[in-house]
């Protein structure tokens, strides 16, 4: 291993630095004093958050966001896991279909689900509403719920679970009392990736709101798309600081599960 | 053995049998269980997800003519978008942009899952994985504007190069192909360590181990051994950043400033311009363009299954 210090090393730093640095220098010029977000900063100091406070859509955006994140990965995650035990632990006819199907929103493109489920929406009458796009995220994010709980089922021992069985449990206590307490941390983790990936999704949710109705990405996205200034740097620092708070509490508790999760997730 | 090696990254769980486990017993007392189980997921995406497809293949086949939408069946606006150069011009870009930033990605990923499953020291490990994350749980629109901050004409990079007199006038990167392509590789870059981490970490030792005593180096095992074993992965790896890339649309919105036109950003353009007909079209032609990328995946992975 020693051999290959220097290369080791190398390629990771690089990486690193390259996957770090846009996020580092949004936090830098969040603090950024100059009007226009002049770089390098000729002083620093608050002007942009207190900016960010003056912003009238900004809060209801970001109170959506939250309860649409919320929602959906509670939704996502309590189908997926019914669906992940059913995937895992049973072999039948038409298993392959019905997996491909809830596989599939990994594959087919954003904007034709955004656009097809905006069209759905307007036809149902709920454009405008805060349900539907609840919904649409989370047929997005049940491909990842599923990979992260069945990757963590298959790695459970049954023997617990069979001996409850044994012992007299039917088949829902004994899965509750012996196989859910081991899901747990499968559980926790799955939730949070799935907040995450609703909380930042705008590829389809573009499509689907209404004028009147924005998620924090789509507030930033619009407005990114008219000005330049580092109010969306003091927002994205808030932002920044949050998930790195989630993350290292991620890595530390659920490593192992969450990336083999994702790296199913990802790679089907 | 090569059955954990060809399987894909992070070994899709819902795939693979338990090993040696008895599920006969369990199948045999609970049929609709298994139904039962999987019924509120798949009732949801046939609602949302099948309910979606279904309505973009309607508004394909509607008539559009004059800002308005008709009703019956008509091919014309598929007609329309073979006639349209531009838009297989965008179409042609596109798939280029998918197939330059997917390979860009596992180039840069590949060697740094690599060094991430050969790092011994646990806390590197875990601020290594906590950096790599990071990204994942920050919004795209928040890292192009850290893009934006880093690589715009007064930006970090260019004034950087021109006190160090490494240039007489700044770089022109921002709202150029080069920034989407930086973007991109940085959005994607997570999603293929990850995967391809779990290929590298399936390598069984003792195959290195037996190189090494057969006395290859370094390279050489590296180059005959570890990337023919993870190559399946490298492929399916490829083939998620370039379905994620064609998909992209925000990205290539905000750092490609509208000079680089991607197929999605059409698909946008004209939902303002409420020629959703054609949008859906547009759309359809990016889902088959991604099947069709499934399909070539498939096939060139299953001959490897069967030579191997």
């Amino acid at each position: 291993m020693t051999r290959n210090r220097p290369f080791t090393i190398t390629v990771l730093t690089l990486g690193l630095v390259f996957l770090a640095a846009p996020l580092v220098f949004v936090v830098i010029n969040s603090f950024n004093d100059s009007s226009y977000g002049a770089w390098p900063p000729p002083g620093f100091g608050l002007r942009w958050y207190r900016r960010l406070f003056e912003q009238d859509g900004l809060l209801p955006a970001a109170l959506a966001s939250l309860w649409i994140a919320a929602l959906a990965a509670a939704i996502a995650l309590a189908v997926g896991t019914a669906a992940a035990v059913s995937l895992t632990r049973f072999r039948y006819p038409g298993r392959g279909l019905v997996d491909a199907l809830l596989m599939a929103p990994l594959i087919v493109p954003k904007v034709a689900i955004g656009l097809g489920a905006f069209i759905l929406i307007l036809k149902a009458g709920g454009y405008g509403q805060m349900f539907p796009l609840v919904g649409l995220h989370v047929i997005l994010l049940i491909p990842f719920a599923i990979n992260i709980i069945g990757g963590a089922l298959v790695r459970i021992p049954r023997v617990y679970e069979q001996a409850a069985r044994d012992l007299g449990a039917g088949p829902v206590r004994a899965f509750v009392l012996a196989t859910l307490p081991q899901l747990r941390t499968s559980l926790g983790a799955a939730f949070a990736l799935c907040f995450m990936i609703s909380f930042d999704e705008v590829d389809a949710t573009v499509f689907v709101v209404a004028p009147n109705q924005d998620t924090l990405p789509v507030w930033m996205y619009q407005y990114m798309q008219q000005y330049q200034d580092p109010t969306v740097a003091a927002l994205s620092t808030i932002l920044i600081a949050l998930s790195t708070l989630l993350v290292v509490v991620l890595v530390s508790r659920a490593r192992t599960t969450i990336v083999a999760g994702l790296g199913g997730g990802a790679a089907r | 053995m090569s059955d954990t090696i060809t399987a894909p990254p992070g070994a899709p769980p819902a795939a693979d049998p338990p090993p040696g486990r008895p599920t006969r017993r369990r199948t045999a007392e609970a049929p609709f269980a298994r139904w039962l189980l999987v019924a509120p997921a798949v009732l949801l995406m046939a609602v949302i997800f099948i309910g979606s497809l279904v309505q973009l293949g309607d508004l394909a086949l509607r008539p559009y003519a004059n800002g308005t939408i008709g009703t019956g069946v008509t091919f014309d606006n598929i007609r329309r978008f073979g006639a349209d150069a531009y838009s297989w011009q965008v179409l042609l870009d596109t798939v280029v942009l998918g197939v330059v930033c997917a390979v860009i990605t596992v180039v840069i990923a590949y060697p740094m899952a690599l060094a991430l499953g050969r790092m011994t020291s646990r806390w590197g490990r875990s601020i290594a994985i906590t950096l790599i994350f990071a990204p994942l749980f920050t919004s795209v629109v928040v890292r192009a504007y850290g893009w934006n901050v880093l690589l715009g004409d007064g930006g970090v990079i260019n004034r950087l190069l021109l006190s160090l007199d490494l240039v007489d006038r700044p770089l022109r990167i921002m709202y150029e192909y080069q920034a989407v392509v930086i973007a991109m590789v940085h959005v994607m870059l997570p999603f293929a360590i990850f995967p391809l981490m779990g290929v590298i970490q399936h390598v069984h030792r003792d195959v290195l181990e037996a190189a090494e005593d057969l006395g290859a180096s370094r390279w050489y095992t590296f180059r005959r051994v570890i990337l023919p074993l993870t190559s399946h992965g490298v492929v399916l790896t490829l083939q998620l950043c370039f379905a994620l890339t064609i998909s992209a649309f925000a990205t290539p919105a905000l750092l490609g400033g509208g000079r680089v036109q991607v197929l999605s950003g059409l698909v946008y353009t004209n939902v303002g311009a409420v020629d959703w007909p054609m949008a859906a079209v547009q759309s359809f032609v990016l889902l088959l363009v991604a099947l069709v990328m499934v399909a070539l995946v498939n096939v060139l992975t299953r001959r490897r299954r069967a030579m191997a």
